[in-house]
């Protein structure tokens, strides 16, 4: 009883101090007086250092209203509780984002059925199996290589070949003829791996992407090493009809069947049009409830800059999706993730 | 012009699905045709006559098909074309017409409305493009790779022009010839425009010269489609990276160009009557323009890369705002050449002549005596100044 007594008083007092403050807020000048500044029109004030003032006390006056009303808000949480108040989610660039038409609904038959024949289909229906070709851009830095070493651990069935000095089309040409599916080709700006063209054969879309935050396993904490076992793949947020092109693409890179005694699971994971890779190894602990995690393998971000129908053809191939800075992008505007809605 | 967006535009895609779509509620309306790969619509035309109940569609895998739009079905089916069809024309009326039909291994053929091939013409391959004369039936063009444009006379199955390449380049090399899209030029039977796969737009004149009379780079990438503004002075062209621009035809430059697109534009229309352009692209959006503010008045979402669009001529107009298509020919032949220069001549000739211009100059010539003369030339011409005030 006591308790509840106490639990009574801090509560009066709390709502107590919110009155307080709300009259201290309020008291004297309000918005709605003449001699309120938030109803000058500061394009007709000629003098500059006045119309400054101006400014400087109407930004003050609509900070000060905003505060008062969120005072009001607290104390009415304070009364009636939570509910007659919910506190809205955070607005964040994620959950503002522009709506987006090509958002895939679940079962969009047109989408489903497109990808029953698009260049991916023979994959995802396991009548072909993956076999990368990577390669460099001409002359590539020691960094590369070993960013490249360590590509060729994650993603099992990949060949490297030096890049010398053959055109990318020459190279596209000839891995068809030896049945590779893709052709890699990563690129490096002042020893740090910068760029990647990834080309679907044989008559595949080719995606170029941007290459950021390249990192090593060997400068990653705990890191472990990786087998030779078939990932498991998570695709993270790729919603939209572009994003879940690219997602295609970057599955068919990988055995369709996973290695489940592997444990080791390769994350696609799209924020923001970023797409980050994460190759981690999983154990379940003994009750089976969670799974800790050690990362293996090189750590880096993906952007894609464009999208083009058919092999690597920059002169003559149709875009599908080109990154153009002129694009008036806004910053609410995202061309492979869309909307996480509450469900 | 009017904001009117009650159009609609029918679009094929490379599925094989046919899509009527109402630009205004950015609805589609009907959506008929199978989902196959070997379904890609390669080519989209109306019936006979412009009769637009009826939509032909010429598919990879060689059946051209032609579909009445209202009810949604297969009206008939013509199969065997070998190659990919790079023209498709239906031309008469619905008693008799003819289907035309070009492939890119240069098999034009004439089909009669039971499919039977009335005749077949075999001209130079490979063809990028083939269309008939929209302002005359009877003549056709046609260009590809390394297959410079040709025209022929349909009738007596004779080229009546062929177009000569540039002059070799400084170092003395030919420039190689690439035609992906051509167009007829309205009011001027003799002039086609041409858009390459080197990011060219050439305009031809038959009757003056066999080489391009116009050559302008546009852009980086290769042109992917071309139209001709109604009024024959704008030309707007679609790379593949989706850059549309407009060109001006008199001066020959890049005017600007419309925005929004995100990928390659496969297709672009007029609509019938209107200035308004149409568009598909590989980027999955039709999208509506209008030429005077070069606005975009629509995207819609079609979930297919969009081969081909065409417009429906229906076009319900605002109150107040009549464009009917004779008053829209009006004010287009006041923009014409002839017509502004008429006007311009009816203004110059309403202004007092300044005495003696040429007077003047054949004295400094023949006479010494030229100062005195200028000076009363000079005061001549005050004098005329004052009367023109008065």
């Amino acid at each position: 009883e006591e308790k509840k007594d106490k639990e009574e008083k801090a509560h009066e007092k709390r709502i107590n101090k919110l009155d307080k403050k709300i009259t201290k807020l309020t008291k004297g000048k309000s918005t709605d007086t003449k001699k309120s500044f938030l109803n000058v029109e500061t394009s007709q004030v000629k003098n500059k250092l006045k119309r400054k003032e101006i400014i400087m006390k109407q930004k003050k006056e609509r900070k000060k209203k905003l505060k008062v009303e969120r005072i009001k808000r607290q104390k009415i949480r304070a009364e009636q509780g939570e509910e007659a108040m919910p506190i809205a989610p955070q607005k964040t660039i994620d959950n503002t984002r522009e709506a987006d038409d090509t958002f895939i609904q679940q079962e969009d038959e047109e989408v489903m059925k497109e990808d029953e024949m698009d260049e991916f289909s023979k994959y995802f229906k396991e009548e072909v199996t993956p076999k990368l070709l990577i390669t460099t851009c001409r002359r590539p830095c020691k960094k590369l290589f070993d960013f490249l070493k360590e590509i060729t651990d994650a993603i099992p069935e990949t060949y490297y070949y030096p890049r010398k000095n053959y055109k990318i089309k020459e190279i596209i040409e000839w891995s068809k003829t030896r049945d590779f599916t893709d052709v890699l080709v990563f690129g490096h700006h002042r020893n740090k791996p910068s760029s990647l063209i990834v080309s679907h054969l044989p008559e595949g879309p080719t995606a170029t992407f941007k290459v950021t935050s390249a990192k090593l396993n060997k400068f990653i904490h705990n890191h472990g090493n990786p087998t030779d076992h078939d990932p498991q793949l998570i695709l993270n947020n790729f919603d939209t009809r572009l994003g879940h092109r690219v997602g295609r693409m970057l599955a068919a890179l990988f055995p369709q069947k996973p290695q489940f005694e592997g444990r080791n699971v390769v994350t696609f994971h799209n924020q923001r049009d970023y797409i980050f890779f994460r190759h981690h190894r999983y154990i379940f602990n003994e009750q089976g409830t969670r799974a800790d995690l050690q990362e293996i393998g090189p750590r880096f971000t993906l952007k894609l800059m464009s999208m083009q129908h058919g092999t690597f053809d920059t002169r003559f191939g149709q875009y599908e999706f080109i990154w153009k800075p002129d694009m008036q992008i806004s910053r609410r505007k995202f061309f492979l993730q869309l909307i996480q809605k509450k469900k | 012009g009017s904001q009117s967006l009650s159009m609609r535009v029918l679009t094929g895609d490379h599925t094989g699905l046919l899509k009527v779509v109402t630009v205004e509620k950015k609805c589609v309306e009907k959506k008929f045709g199978v989902q196959a790969p070997e379904r890609d619509v390669e080519a989209l035309c109306w019936g006979p006559g412009n009769n637009q109940s009826v939509v032909v569609a010429a598919l990879k895998n060689g059946t051209v098909e032609v579909w009445d739009v209202e009810n949604e079905r297969v009206v008939r089916e013509y199969q065997g074309l070998e190659g990919s069809v790079r023209g498709l024309e239906a031309v008469g009326d619905t008693t008799a017409s003819v289907l035309v039909t070009c492939t890119d291994r240069g098999t034009l053929e004439f089909r009669n409305p039971e499919g039977v091939v009335t005749e077949r013409v075999t001209v130079p391959a490979p063809v990028s493009r083939f269309r008939l004369d929209p302002f005359n039936s009877l003549r056709c063009a046609l260009g590809g790779q390394e297959n410079d444009l040709s025209v022929w006379d349909v009738e007596k199955k004779e080229k009546v022009f062929q177009a000569k390449n540039l002059p070799n380049d400084r170092l003395r090399l030919r420039p190689p010839v690439w035609i992906t899209d051509l167009r007829f030029v309205p009011r001027d039977p003799n002039r086609i425009v041409v858009g390459t796969g080197y990011k060219q737009v050439r305009v031809y004149d038959m009757k003056a010269q066999r080489r391009p009379i116009l050559n302008l780079e546009v852009g980086e990438h290769p042109i992917q489609s071309l139209v001709v503004a109604h009024d024959g002075l704008t030309y707007i062209t679609g790379d593949s990276v989706g850059r549309v621009a407009l060109v001006d035809a008199r001066k020959g430059q890049v005017l600007g160009s419309l925005s929004g697109f995100g990928g390659s534009v496969r297709c672009l229309t007029m609509h019938p009557t209107l200035d308004r352009v149409a568009s598909a692209s590989v980027d999955r959006y039709v999208r509506v323009h209008t030429l005077d503010t070069r606005k975009m008045l629509a995207k819609i979402y079609l979930k297919g890369h969009l081969n081909h669009v065409l417009f429906f001529d229906d076009a319900e107009e605002q109150e107040g705002q009549e464009e009917s298509v004779p008053q829209e020919t009006e004010k287009e032949e006041g923009r014409t050449r002839a017509n502004v220069e008429d006007a311009a001549g009816a203004v110059w000739g309403t202004l007092p002549e300044i005495g003696g211009g040429k007077k003047n100059k054949r004295q400094k010539i023949d006479d010494p005596s030229n100062e005195d003369d200028e000076k009363a030339q000079g005061k001549n011409a005050r004098r005329t100044r004052g009367k023109e005030k008065a």
